[in-house]
């Protein structure tokens, strides 16, 4: 699903990562973990096909990314979902409306698209609060709204950027259960976070060590 | 693209208009207001040009001596007018035109004609077009050698100070003025609907960010702001051509109580008014691009 092949990021003379080479299949999990500054954002664009790497290749769907025009890049994106660490949610648009937004984006029918909505603000559990405004929500029920706006989407991979970081211990885990809901339909998931101990939590994940070498 | 997309572009495009409402309104009205100033200032220049140049034009007599007939006439004019300016000449035999050659000696030097030059006598009547001041006085100097000229008796010429320099100037003037000012102003009313679209820009900001993240293509998330800036151009248009037309009705309604004589306007200029209209969608694609500036947005 996503391959890094010997990705190296520099900005100028400094090297933020080097030779990353891994491969995410469906339904499998991968975990980008370093401190802050360390480049699991940029990673993550790059994935997403917004960040050019210096070096290597970065493969989606076997179809090498940086080699595709920028608006087929963007048709490509319409197979992942992002979750943002500060959720990203448009705060004049109700709960229902932000978790519509990409579907309607994508032009999708309003009939499916009404039908998918409603899904997946039933699997995250805030049907309840679909005509309410970003701003009435606590931390934890935007960040389950963000990850309605993904499952809505049903993607083949999701990326999350640091999805807990803005989360008490409680709603972190509620919303990780969701995340892994993703994957365990299929999805490849990919989460960047600098919490090890969530990391941890998450079984049978690969590792992507973005923690600078001494002397490097 | 299907309809959904095109659906969701206009109610994006809406939103932005009803959520910034005032500021899109005062844009618009500002390029509208320019459009209508532009309108009526492209409608006064284009019908009331034709009416300066007549208003320019020095109308001057030359008395031959007693026989000299045509030919005589046009070799006078071949010798002194060679370096002519904008002009046309005419030889009035002594038999035709008297009653036109009393009023127009009338008009131009009451008075200092002797009737003996009125009867009996040939001259050249000069129409010339006056368009600078730097004309006005070539034109002296050829009335002075005509003046001279053996076979000329007598010329007779309006005072060439005064309402032809002052009218001159003022015609030269107000075209420049008027040009520059319409310039001016469309171009600050391009940049405050650009400054109302790179508002929007920034109150969309998360939307078009998620939109961009989820696989929205530039074009997609450019569209909204893109009819947004056409919408508020069409308003604008359809402002500025109604205040074209009332501004119009003013301005004929004063000429026609100032001035006693005709000049032929006749009407609102519909068409130019109409072209004039599509400077509304034109600023607005004009303000988009500026409003994108450099940002890639």
């Amino acid at each position: 699903m996503i391959a890094l092949d010997n990705v190296t990021k520099r900005f100028g003379e400094k090297l933020l990562f080097g030779d990353i080479s891994t491969r995410v299949r469906g339904g499998e999990v991968a975990c980008i973990v370093g401190p802050s500054g360390s480049g699991k954002t940029t990673l993550l664009r790059m994935i997403m096909g917004m960040e050019p790497p210096t070096r290597g290749k970065v493969l989606f769907m076997e179809r090498d990314v940086y080699r595709l025009k920028p608006a087929a890049r963007a048709y490509l994106r319409r197979n992942i979902g992002f979750i943002f660490q500060d959720f990203r949610l448009v705060p004049h648009l109700t709960v229902w409306q932000n978790v519509a937004l990409p579907l309607r984006g994508l032009g999708t029918p309003k009939s499916r698209l009404n039908a998918k909505v409603a899904a997946a603000l039933d699997a995250v559990g805030i049907t309840g609060l679909s005509n309410m405004y970003p701003n009435t929500l606590s931390g934890g029920e935007q960040q389950r709204v963000a990850v309605a706006r993904v499952t809505a989407m049903e993607p083949v991979v999701v990326l999350a950027d640091e999805p807990f970081g803005n989360l008490d211990k409680d709603a972190a885990r509620m919303v990780l259960q969701q995340i892994l809901a993703l994957n365990s339909r299929g999805a490849a998931l990919v989460i960047a976070t600098h919490d090890l101990a969530v990391a941890g939590e998450i079984k049978d994940a690969t590792v992507i060590d973005l923690t600078p070498q001494e002397g490097l | 693209m299907n309809r959904w997309h095109l659906l969701y572009i206009m109610e994006t495009a809406r939103q932005n208009i009803l959520r910034n409402h005032a500021r899109f309104i005062a844009a618009n009205l500002v390029l509208g207001v320019a459009i209508a100033v532009a309108g009526i200032w492209s409608g006064v220049y284009f019908s009331f040009a034709s009416q300066w140049e007549n208003l320019n034009t020095v109308t001057c007599m030359a008395y031959l001596r007693k026989g000299l007939g045509h030919r005589d006439a046009k070799k006078i004019m071949d010798t002194t007018w060679k370096a002519s300016l904008d002009s046309k000449w005419q030889f009035i035999s002594p038999a035709q035109d008297r009653q036109e050659n009393l009023a127009l000696l009338g008009k131009l030097a009451p008075g200092t004609a002797a009737p003996k030059y009125i009867s009996g006598t040939a001259y050249i009547k000069i129409h010339t077009r006056v368009r600078t001041p730097f004309d006005l006085r070539t034109l002296q100097d050829l009335i002075n050698r005509l003046s001279s000229t053996p076979g000329v008796d007598f010329v007779v010429a309006p005072p060439l100070t005064g309402s032809g320099v002052g009218l001159t100037w003022v015609v030269g003037g107000m075209q420049a003025v008027g040009w520059v000012g319409i310039v001016l102003m469309f171009l600050v009313a391009v940049f405050l609907v650009a400054v109302g679209m790179r508002w929007s820009m920034r109150d969309n900001a998360v939307e078009t960010e998620v939109i961009r993240y989820f696989g929205g293509t530039p074009a997609f998330y450019r569209a909204p702001v893109l009819i947004e800036g056409l919408t508020g151009g069409l308003i604008a248009g359809l402002v500025g051509f109604l205040l074209a037309w009332l501004g119009w009705e003013l301005v004929t309604g004063v000429m026609w109580s100032t001035y006693s004589i005709d000049l032929g306007i006749r009407g609102a200029p519909i068409a130019v008014f109409a072209w004039i209209a599509t400077g509304g969608p034109v600023g607005g694609l004009a303000a988009f691009f500026l409003a994108r500036g450099k940002s890639g947005w």
